[in-house]
């Protein structure tokens, strides 16, 4: 099995407690840029701006807060395989709607 | 194997505890997948709606409460850390930090549940709920009511699995209490933390969605 | 609570209620699961009686137009979510799969019976709801009917199939973990059993399907008991994408259906042929194949309720794609019979049913995958005949198949070979005569949910009903003779097939823990090579 799972997973030279506070504080940076965001008037370019910043969030929970770090390959497999599922249906349903002959 | 099967932290069905550990984990992500496509049907239908009724969105967008949402967000990522400081204590066998840090998470899932709850009356008291009182001044009735019961169907949800989350970790925390947890046994410290980040980042999502569309 | 000792068998060890009800025994699990499972298949079948009845006359009889529909949603619901949904994976899935892989159960049997009780929960509101005058909206709920104007148990029926759907999901997860941390040393991939491979692609739709009809079905009963409404048109709500939603998951269900009956048949036809299977890889890959692309044909169920054409048409390519993978196992199977020492037990029997009808079924989908045909079709009695020939004659007959392949195992008797025989040819020919008018009867323009029709359909529908009526001895024959064998069976011994697999190297029935001590594989799956079978 892994040689990681043993007592307690480990990041490495630092202790994660630093690391922890510092994503803590990118979190912080990265929810006042989106509401600074919502007062630019950007027009139709709000939403993708503020779901990619989203990601970023998301991303940065997923890796440092869930310790995807440590996880297999399997669990990454997984999980894009449900955000990739969810976009399909997504894009199924809007192609259709977007398509149709009024 | 025989030194293993007086190991009560193992369950049977596994060989040892990594496996055991590894399966935990495995498990909960599986889960949390499931879960990535049951909101996921929530924001087909907010996606199909946006598209069609972009300014009725926005201008019901509008009527939310950023400051409340924002702070709310705020919570949520403060939770998040102070639950990974759990995790981390409860590797590193330190119990009455692991309870401490717990205690402290659920009680900023308490904050934002309250604050949902204001949210809520607020929703309420301006006729803004979906249905036959939908009385509130705005320019396209129906498609707002559509908007509505997407965040009333969102949020509530979210706000089912955070109390659902915060009876997960209540139990976790009783059962740190009764020492159950070690530096090589707490998997369900582990899983049940993986699950609260997993709520933490459909907020994260939710409010930029329902809070931010259109500008101010 | 039952005991971990495995001298004796898992149906010795204990034999009290408790000690079954709140067991954790995945071969238990699978046993309880047997028997409400059988429940809901007797339900759904008076429903189908109750139809076939009806319509011999061209006009109404015994059920007027409200409770004809009351009766085929009857049918619908408890058929597809109560009985073919749950159906292999959780009795065999739940039975043989940590066998087959040489575990000593699955990797979370608490979770194990808590799906058992989801899905027998969940039957009880469905049931309630039946009890109650049941719905008539259709299995498929279609807004705003279901959301706005039916009068009849919607939320209720609704909330008993969105909790057995956690059964399912919950399965699915389980069978994920168990195949990929649980298994034997030796047991790599490719020594898997294609049985553990066609159930590891069932998860994965269960995991990443069934969440979607959940979360729809919520909608639709907060919008009946709310009013809040995101399906309603007068809101300028969308009726299609309730649709999308229900068919995202609905198309995928139906490979759920089928795909753990294709791994059925992939053992049963390597062991009665007493060869190697052909192709294994292949047939492997194609379960994942089926599960991927099967996500992707929902709209085809869409074709004529005001869909994109250009959407359609997508549709409509990859569902040409997704037979693909299913004829590539046809062919695999048909391979490996050739030069095959053939042994046509009853298992056999209904595995080679299922090849030929579930080719029907899915060449007459393909049919129906071009919009044209779909057109002239959609509705009528040719869809009917489609699924029932990939449910029925695919789907069912694999599942008895297995009920006969594994019965002596689970039970340590042998049913008797002649009335499986005749029950095998007596569903085979009751379900050609029931359902292959019904194909002819939709091309003519017979539309489906009605109880009444011209009477120039009058003789194919006799016909059919006859054929139903064939089918139901056929079905429930089974019942007497299976139980039958528990007090005067054959016994079975350990390997009365003279399978290849590792449920068949432990003792029948199997030990609590499956295995006397863990099993080390060396040996690559379906080492059959053209022996004789035992006491033959």
């Amino acid at each position: 099995m892994d040689a990681h799972a043993t007592a307690a997973p480990q990041t490495g030279h630092d202790s994660p407690l630093g690391l922890y506070l510092k994503v803590y504080v990118a979190l912080m940076v990265l929810l006042v840029l989106t509401v600074g965001v919502a007062y630019l008037n950007i027009g139709a370019w709000s939403l993708p701006v503020a779901l990619t910043i989203a990601a970023i969030k998301a991303v940065v929970v997923v890796i440092y807060f869930m310790h995807m770090r440590f996880t297999g390959k399997l669990m990454w497999v997984y999980i894009s395989a449900s955000v990739v599922w969810l976009g399909m249906l997504l894009f199924g349903v809007l192609i259709d709607v977007i398509m149709r002959t009024r | 194997m025989s030194e293993a099967a007086h190991d009560v932290t193992l369950s049977h069905q596994f060989d040892d505890l990594v496996q055991q550990r590894e399966s935990a984990q495995l498990g909960m992500w599986l889960f949390l997948v499931t879960e990535v496509l049951f909101f996921g049907g929530l924001f087909m239908a907010y996606s199909l709606y946006r598209m069609e009724y972009p300014d009725a969105y926005a201008e019901c967008s509008k009527l939310m409460n950023m400051s409340l949402g924002a702070l709310n967000t705020a919570v949520l990522l403060t939770s998040s850390l102070t639950m990974v400081l759990a995790v981390m204590a409860a590797e590193q066998g330190r119990i009455k930090a692991l309870i401490r840090w717990l205690i402290v998470t659920i009680g900023f899932g308490g904050v934002f549940l309250v604050v949902k709850a204001f949210e809520y009356h607020h929703k309420f008291v301006e006729h803004l709920v979906p249905g036959p009182y939908f009385t509130h001044e705005v320019h396209n009735r129906e498609a707002c009511q559509l908007f509505f019961s997407l965040y009333f169907a969102m949020t509530g949800l979210h706000a089912l699995h955070m109390v659902i989350g915060i009876g997960l970790l209540s139990t976790i925390a009783w059962m740190a209490s009764r020492n159950k947890f070690t530096p090589a046994y707490n998997n369900p410290v582990e899983i049940s933390g993986l699950y609260w980040h997993f709520v933490d980042l459909v907020w994260i999502f939710l409010f930029p969605l329902l809070y931010l569309i259109g500008s101010r | 609570m039952q005991s971990l000792d495995n001298t004796e068998s898992y149906l010795g060890s204990e034999f009290n209620l408790k000690s079954w009800l709140l067991t954790f025994d995945h071969k238990r699990i699978g046993i309880l699961y047997l028997l409400t499972v059988t429940f809901f298949f007797l339900m759904g079948g008076i429903g189908a009686m109750l139809i076939r009845l009806e319509l011999l006359t061209p006009q109404a009889d015994i059920l007027q137009a409200e409770m004809y529909n009351r009766t085929f949603t009857l049918h619908g619901v408890t058929m597809v979510f109560f009985f073919m949904i749950p159906s292999i994976p959780a009795i065999f899935g739940n039975f043989f799969l940590p066998m087959m892989i040489g575990a000593r159960d699955v990797a979370f049997p608490r979770l194990n019976l808590t799906s058992y009780y989801l899905l027998l929960g969940g039957g009880l509101f469905a049931l309630a709801a039946i009890l109650l005058g049941g719905v008539d909206t259709g299995w498929t709920f279609y807004t705003p009917y279901s959301s706005t104007y039916s009068n009849s148990n919607v939320i209720l029926m609704g909330l008993g199939i969105f909790i057995a759907g956690f059964s399912s999901i919950l399965t699915g997860l389980n069978f994920i973990v168990t195949i990929h941390k649980m298994r034997a040393p030796g047991m790599t991939w490719f020594r898997l059993p294609l049985f553990v491979w066609a159930h590891y692609a069932t998860a994965v739709i269960q995991v990443l399907g069934t969440p979607v009809i959940a979360i729809t079905i919520l909608l639709l009963a907060v919008e009946r008991g709310l009013h809040f409404g995101i399906f309603d048109p007068k809101l300028g709500g969308d009726p299609l994408l309730f649709q999308h939603l229900f068919w995202f998951y609905s198309h995928p269900a139906v490979y759920i259906m089928v795909l753990p009956g294709m791994g059925v048949v992939s053992e049963i036809i390597a062991c009665f042929s007493r060869k190697k299977i052909f192709g294994y890889s292949f047939i492997a890959a194609s379960s994942f194949a089926i599960a991927l692309l099967g996500f992707f044909v929902w709209g085809h169920h869409l074709f004529l309720s005001g869909q994109s054409v250009y959407a359609g048409v997508v549709f409509s390519f990859i569902t040409f794609l997704v037979a693909i993978p299913s004829a590539i196992k046809v062919f695999n199977w048909i391979a490996t019979l050739y030069k095959g020492k053939i042994y046509l037990k009853t298992p056999m029997l209904y595995a080679l049913g299922f090849i030929g009808l579930f080719t029907i079924g899915g060449l007459t989908g393909v049919m129906l995958g071009t919009l044209g045909i779909d057109a002239h079709v959609h509705d009528t009695y040719f869809i009917v005949a489609h699924f029932h020939y990939v449910m029925v004659g695919g789907t069912i007959m694999a599942y008895l198949a297995a009920i006969h392949f594994w019965w002596p195992k689970m039970t340590n008797r042998m049913y008797p070979e002649f009335f499986g025989k005749l029950s095998a040819l007596l569903v085979f020919v009751g379900f050609n005569l029931t359902f292959f008018p019904q194909f002819i009867l939709g091309y003519l323009g017979m539309p489906r949910r009605y109880h009444v029709y011209p009477p120039e359909f009058q003789v194919l529908n006799v016909f059919s009903s006859a054929g139903a009526s064939i089918l139901a001895v056929g079905f429930t024959l089974p019942l007497f003779y299976l139980l039958g064998s528990l007090v005067w069976g054959k016994k079975a011994g350990r390997n009365p097939w003279g399978a290849t697999g590792l449920e068949w190297q432990t003792a029948s029935p199997p030990p609590t823990l499956n295995f006397d001590k863990t099993p080390l594989v060396t040996e690559e799956p379906y080492e059959y090579h053209g022996e004789d079978m035992p006491n033959e």
